[in-house]
C-alpha cells in the first residue's frame, strides 16, 4: 500500500463518526459522536482538521447546506466518506484484525512469571 | 443566555472567512442545545471560548484551509483586513525565527553586538531603580518616609520627644508612625568570643506596621518598646544562620549585648535585611530600650533641637499623601507653638519610603546621569553597527525582495516585514541584555562595599522589577527601529530593473556595482561611530586622570605602614576611670612586638568622622567651629604626621599641667594671620555657667587627612587626651614594620590574648582605608574604560567590517584594472582614502562634542580639567591608530587577491 495511505487512530474514529452519522455528519456532529460513543473528547478545531485532511486526501468530501438561521445565518459543511475513504477503512480494519489475531490479554497477564 | 460575541470577533479576526463561518455556525447551534441542558451560562460561555480558541490555535494565521501556502512564495497576501495584515506579520517572523535557527551566525553577531548596547543601558537603569525601591521583605504600599525640612537640609529628623508627639497623635490619614534609629553598634559575649554587631532601634509598632515576616519567633511589638519591659532583641535570618546556626532553640535563648541580658524573641525573614541601606543590621532592639543604654549620657531623648530616629509612616486606606500631610503638619504646627524650636518651625515633608536615602540618590544624580549618558552613547553606537551590518545584508536579499514586490507585496509591506525581523533581533538581545543587565548593576553597587575605619559599609543591593523589565523592552524596540528603519526603508525598494539586467549577477547576489548612495550611507554610520568612540574615549580618559590625581593625593602621614584599629571595652568591664590606664598598657604592650614599631591611642583614628567643636581663638571676637581630636604623646611620631613648629605632646601634658594644644599649619595660617601661633591661646567655652577653659599652642604640624581623604585641609586642634574629656570607643593605630595586611591577624591575636572580651570593631590597613575614599573614582574609572572599549571595540569592528564589504565588492573592478596594468595600491588607495575620511570627520565631531559632554561631567573630576589636552590626545592618537589598522586590513588582504582568480569567479 502507499505511504500515507495509513490513517491515524483520530482519522479513523473521524470517518467512523461519518459513517454513523450518514447524512448529518458536520463538524460538531462529529464531535458530538466521538465524545459520546467512542469516550473521546475533542476539540472542534481538531476535528475540522482530522476532515480537512481526510478531504485532501480524497477520503472524505464536503458541501455546503443553505445558510441556517439557528447559526447565525453560516450554512452547515456537511461530511461524507467517499469510497475511498471506506477501503482505506476497511484496510485498517483488516490490519488490527491480523494483529489482534492470537492476541489474548488477560492470559499473557496470568501467564508471565 | 447569549454565546460570547467576542469569541466569535476574534474567529473573524484572526481565521480564514470560511472557516470561521464553518465555527461558528457549529458553535452556536451546539450553545443553542446547552439551553435546555443542565450547564449554566458561565460554563457554557466557558465551553464556547475553549472550542473557538482551539480553531484560532489551528487555524489561526494562515491563509486556506491546508494552512500551507503552496505555490505563494512568503510574504504574499490576499487582499484582506487587519487579520491578514497581523497573519503576515507573524508569518515574517515565523520565518525570521526559522532563518535564525538555519543559519545562527546570520543573526548572532547584530544579536549580540545590540545585547552589549542594550544590557549597559538596562544596567545603568537597574542601579538606578533601586534609588525608588522600598526595603525589600516589606508590604511598600502606602509606606511613606516622614522628614523634617530645614534650610539646609531637606531630609532632617525630628528629635524624639517630637517624634513620640507624633506617634501618638490621632492622624485619621495615617496607619501609623514608626521611627527607627539606625547605625549602632553593639559587642555580643558568646562562649568563646565577643564580637560587634551593628544593629537599629525600632519603635514598638516598625515590625506590624511594615508588616515583617518573621522566620522563626515573632517581632518586637509596642508591649517590648517600654522602659520597664523586659528587654527583648530580635536577630537578621543571616546573623541567626551565620552565628547560631539557625537553631531553632535560638529564639528564647539570652544574649549579653554590651554586657546586658536581653531574649532573642524571633528572628526575621530572610528577605528583610532593615530599613537602610548603609547598614546590615543583625539585631533590632526597642527604642526606649536602646536609650535607656546609648542616650543615657546625653540629652537626646528630652531635647527637641536635637536630631532623633528616622521616621517611616504608612498610609491608612483610601488616604491621600497629601492628606496626611496636612494633618501632620497640624501637629507640627501645634508642637511649634508649643515647644518651639531654636533653629525655625517644624516643617514637615512626605516621600515615597525608599531603601537607599534620598540624599545617597542625590549625591549621586550626577554620576549616574553621566552613566547613563555613556550607556547611551554605547547603544547608539551598538545600533549604528548592527544598522550598517543590517545595510549589507539587505543589499544580499536584494534579490528576494524584488521577487516578493514583482507578485504584489507593496512597499508598505515589505517595510513593515523587514521592521519586523529587526524588531525581533532586537528582542532577542534585549532577552540577552536582561541576563547581563543584573549582574552589570550588582558590580556598579558593588563598589559601595568599601572599606573604611568602620568597617560596615555595604554593597548596594540591585535587584530587578517591572520598571526595569519594561525599560529593556523599550529600550530594545527602539533600538530595533533605529537599527532597522535605515535598512528597512532601503531594503523595501526592489529596483525591479536591477532583477532584469543583473541576471546571474544579481543573483549571485549585490554584486551591483558599489557607485549607489549606499556607501554613502554606510559611511555615514562610521563617522557616527567613530564620533560616539571618540567622546567615549575621552571621558574615559578624564576619569582614569582623576583617579590618578586621587591616587597622587599627599596624605601627610604614614599610610603604607599603619594599622588602624576601632575597639570597645563597654563589655569588658573596664570602667571609664580605668580606661586611661588600659589604653596606656595597651599601646605598651603592642609595642614590644617585634612587628610593633610603634603603636599609640587617639579617640578618633585619622580618616574617620571627628568632633567639631566651637572655640574661641586668641584675638578673635566670635568662636569658630573646628575639627577637633583627641590623641596621646607618641601620635603624631607613630603615625608619621611632621613637626612644623614648637613640640608634640609630651607625657608631662597631664590634667595636673597646664593645658595645651597642638594645631596644624591650615589652622595657624587661617586663624593666626599667618604668624606663629605658638604660645596664643585657643579656648574652649565653659558649659553652664563655667569659666572658658583655655589651651596654649604649644606645637603645630603639618597637615594631614583627618577626617576626608579628598576634602582640602581644614583646621585641626589637637588635644591632649589625659586633659580632655574621654568619648567612648578608642582607635588603636600601630606603625607596623611588616606590611600591613599580615599585622591585622596578628593585632587580633594579640588582642584576644589581652582579653577575649575585648571588642574589636574593625582593623584594617591605612591603605585599604584610602582605597576605601577613592572608591567613587575607581568605579567610575572602571566604568568608563570599560564603556569606552566596547565602544572602541564597536566602532572598530565596524569599520572592519564596512572595508571588507566595500573592498568585496570591488574585487572585480580591482581585477579588471590590475589585469590592466594599475598597481594595486593605486585601486586600493582611494577606498581606504574615503574610509578614512569618513573615519576623521567622525572623530572631528566627535572631539568637537567632547568639549561639552566633558563639562557635563566636571563633577566627576578631580584635580584636572574638562579640557584636558592629553585625554583629548592621547583618545584620538589611539583611535586613529585602531581605524588605520581596521581600514587597512580587509584592503590589504585585498591586495593578495589574484586579479586572474577575482575574475573567473565573477
Amino acid at each position: 500500500m502507499a505511504k500515507g495511505r495509513h490513517l491515524g487512530e483520530f482519522e479513523q474514529l473521524v470517518l467512523l463518526a461519518l459513517l454513523r452519522l450518514g447524512e448529518e455528519g458536520y463538524g460538531m456532529t462529529v464531535r458530538r459522536e466521538l465524545e459520546g460513543t467512542a469516550k473521546r473528547k475533542a476539540t472542534l478545531g481538531s476535528v475540522y482538521g482530522t476532515l480537512d485532511r481526510l478531504e485532501e486526501k480524497g477520503l472524505v468530501c464536503s458541501w455546503r447546506a443553505d445558510p441556517d438561521p439557528l447559526r447565525g445565518g453560516h450554512p452547515r459543511r456537511y461530511f461524507q466518506v467517499t469510497a475511498e475513504g471506506e477501503l482505506a477503512l476497511r484496510r485498517s480494519q483488516r490490519m488490527m484484525e491480523r494483529m489482534w489475531d492470537g492476541v489474548d490479554l488477560s492470559a499473557d497477564e496470568e501467564s508471565k512469571p | 443566555m447569549t454565546p460570547p460575541s467576542l469569541a466569535d470577533r476574534i474567529l473573524r479576526l484572526l481565521v480564514h472567512p470560511e472557516i470561521a463561518g464553518d465555527a461558528i455556525g457549529d458553535l452556536r447551534e451546539e450553545y443553542s442545545r446547552f439551553k435546555t441542558s443542565e450547564l449554566g451560562g458561565l460554563r457554557a460561555n466557558m465551553w464556547y471560548w475553549r472550542q473557538a480558541l482551539g480553531v484560532v490555535s489551528r487555524y489561526g494565521l494562515r491563509r486556506g484551509r491546508s494552512g500551507q501556502s503552496e505555490g505563494m512564495p512568503p510574504g504574499s497576501v490576499r487582499p484582506g483586513g487587519l487579520g491578514d495584515e497581523i497573519a503576515a506579520v507573524i508569518d515574517g517572523l515565523r520565518q525570521t525565527m526559522r532563518r535564525f535557527i538555519k543559519t545562527p551566525g546570520f543573526a548572532a553577531l547584530p544579536v549580540i553586538t545590540l545585547a552589549l548596547g542594550i544590557s549597559a543601558s538596562t544596567g545603568v537603569f537597574t542601579y538606578i531603580n533601586s534609588f525608588s525601591q522600598p526595603f525589600p521583605g516589606v508590604d511598600g504600599g502606602g509606606l511613606l518616609d516622614l522628614y523634617r525640612v530645614t534650610d539646609g537640609n531637606p531630609y532632617g529628623s525630628f528629635s524624639y520627644a517630637d517624634v513620640l508627639d507624633f506617634a501618638s497623635a490621632e492622624i485619621g490619614a495615617l496607619e501609623g508612625v514608626a521611627a527607627v534609629q539606625t547605625g549602632w553598634a553593639a559587642s555580643i559575649r558568646h562562649e568563646h568570643m565577643t564580637e560587634v554587631v551593628f544593629g537599629q532601634a525600632v519603635s514598638g509598632n516598625f515590625f506590624p506596621l511594615f508588616g515583617i515576616e518573621m522566620a522563626a519567633g515573632r517581632g518586637l511589638t509596642p508591649e517590648d518598646d517600654r522602659r520597664e519591659a523586659s528587654p527583648a532583641v530580635v536577630i537578621s535570618h543571616q546573623y541567626w544562620q551565620g552565628r547560631f546556626g539557625g537553631a531553632s532553640s535560638t529564639v528564647g535563648s539570652t544574649i549579653l549585648l554590651n554586657n546586658n541580658p536581653y531574649t532573642i524573641v524571633g528572628v526575621a525573614s530572610r528577605d528583610f535585611v532593615g530599613s537602610s541601606a548603609s547598614v546590615r543590621p543583625e539585631v533590632w532592639m526597642p527604642l526606649e530600650q536602646y536609650g535607656i543604654v546609648y542616650w543615657a549620657r546625653s540629652d537626646i531623648a528630652t531635647n527637641r533641637n536635637r536630631a532623633g530616629p528616622q521616621m517611616h509612616v504608612r498610609l491608612s486606606r483610601g488616604a491621600s499623601r497629601n492628606r496626611a500631610l496636612a494633618e501632620i503638619s497640624a501637629i507640627a504646627a501645634g508642637l511649634d507653638a508649643d515647644a518651639p524650636l531654636e533653629n525655625g518651625t517644624r516643617e514637615v515633608s512626605l516621600l515615597p519610603a525608599t531603601w537607599i536615602h534620598p540624599s545617597a540618590r542625590e549625591a549621586e544624580a550626577p554620576t549616574t546621569r553621566i552613566m547613563l549618558l555613556a550607556a547611551v552613547g554605547l547603544l547608539l553606537l551598538a545600533c549604528a553597527n548592527v544598522a550598517n551590518l543590517l545595510l549589507s545584508i539587505a543589499r544580499g536579499r536584494s534579490h528576494e525582495i524584488a521577487v516578493r514586490a514583482a507578485i504584489g507585496a507593496s512597499p508598505g509591506r515589505l517595510l513593515r516585514q523587514l521592521l519586523t525581523e529587526n524588531l525581533l533581533l532586537s528582542l532577542l538581545a534585549g532577552a540577552l541584555a536582561l541576563l547581563l543587565a543584573n549582574p552589570l548593576a550588582s558590580r556598579i553597587g558593588s563598589y559601595f562595599a568599601r572599606p573604611s575605619v568602620w568597617g560596615y559599609n555595604v554593597p548596594r543591593e540591585v535587584s530587578m522589577d517591572l520598571r526595569v523589565f519594561l525599560f529593556a523592552v523599550g529600550i530594545s524596540v527602539i533600538a530595533g527601529l533605529l537599527t532597522g528603519i535605515v535598512p528597512a526603508v532601503r531594503g523595501s525598494r526592489p529596483l525591479v530593473e536591477e532583477l532584469k539586467e543583473g541576471g546571474e549577477r544579481s543573483v549571485g547576489g549585490g554584486k551591483v556595482s558599489g557607485r549607489r548612495r549606499l556607501p554613502g550611507m554606510r559611511n555615514l554610520m562610521v563617522s557616527a561611530q567613530m564620533a560616539v568612540a571618540v567622546i567615549l574615549a575621552i571621558l574615559s580618559g578624564l576619569v582614569l586622570r582623576t583617579l590618578d590625581s586621587v591616587r597622587r593625593i599627599e596624605p601627610g602621614f604614614d599610610v603604607d605602614h599603619t594599622v588602624a584599629s576601632f575597639m570597645s571595652t563597654s563589655s569588658s568591664g573596664v570602667t571609664v576611670e580605668e580606661r586611661q590606664g588600659f589604653y596606656r598598657e595597651l599601646a605598651l604592650r603592642f609595642e614590644g612586638l617585634s612587628w610593633v614599631r610603634a603603636a599609640t591611642v587617639a579617640a578618633q583614628a585619622p580618616l574617620s568622622p571627628h568632633r567639631q567643636r566651637e572655640l574661641r581663638i586668641d584675638g578673635q571676637a566670635d568662636p569658630v567651629s573646628v575639627t577637633t581630636a583627641q590623641v596621646v604623646p607618641g601620635f603624631f611620631e607613630t603615625v608619621g604626621i611632621e613637626l612644623g613648629a614648637g613640640r608634640f605632646f609630651a607625657l608631662s601634658d597631664t590634667s595636673g599641667t597646664p593645658d595645651v594644644v597642638v594645631i596644624n599649619r591650615t589652622m595657624e595660617r587661617r586663624y593666626f594671620g599667618g604668624r606663629s601661633a605658638l604660645g596664643r591661646q585657643v579656648w574652649q567655652p565653659g558649659q553652664e555657667g563655667e569659666p572658658d577653659r583655655g589651651f596654649e599652642v604649644v606645637g603645630v604640624v603639618e597637615d594631614a587627612k583627618v577626617r576626608d581623604f579628598l576634602a582640602d585641609h581644614e583646621p585641626v586642634v589637637y588635644f591632649s587626651y589625659p586633659q580632655h574629656d574621654y568619648t567612648p570607643g578608642n582607635a588603636l593605630i600601630l606603625s607596623t614594620t611588616i606590611d600591613p595586611r599580615a599585622a591585622v591577624p596578628l593585632l587580633e591575636r594579640e588582642l584576644r590574648a589581652v582579653d577575649p572580651t575585648l571588642v574589636l570593631v574593625n582593623a584594617l590597613p591605612y591603605t585599604e582605608v584610602v582605597r576605601g575614599f577613592q572608591f567613587i573614582q575607581r568605579r567610575n574609572a572602571e566604568i568608563f574604560t570599560a564603556v569606552a572599549l566596547l565602544g572602541l571595540a564597536l566602532a572598530a569592528t565596524g569599520l572592519f567590517s564596512v572595508m571588507s564589504l566595500t573592498v568585496g565588492q570591488r574585487t572585480r573592478e580591482i581585477g579588471i584594472r590590475m589585469a590592466i596594468g594599475a598597481h594595486r595600491r593605486e585601486i586600493i588607495r582611494p577606498v581606504v582614502g574615503r574610509a578614512l575620511v569618513a573615519v576623521a570627520v567622525g572623530v572631528g565631531a566627535g572631539l568637537a562634542i567632547s568639549l561639552v559632554t566633558a563639562r557635563m561631567i566636571q563633577s566627576l573630576l578631580f584635580g584636572v580639567e574638562p579640557v584636558d589636552p592629553v585625554s583629548i590626545g592621547a583618545s584620538t592618537v589611539v583611535l586613529l591608530v585602531v581605524a588605520l589598522l581596521a581600514s587597512y586590513l580587509p584592503a590589504r588582504r585585498a591586495l593578495r587577491v589574484d586579479p586572474v582568480v577575482s575574475l573567473r569567479t565573477e
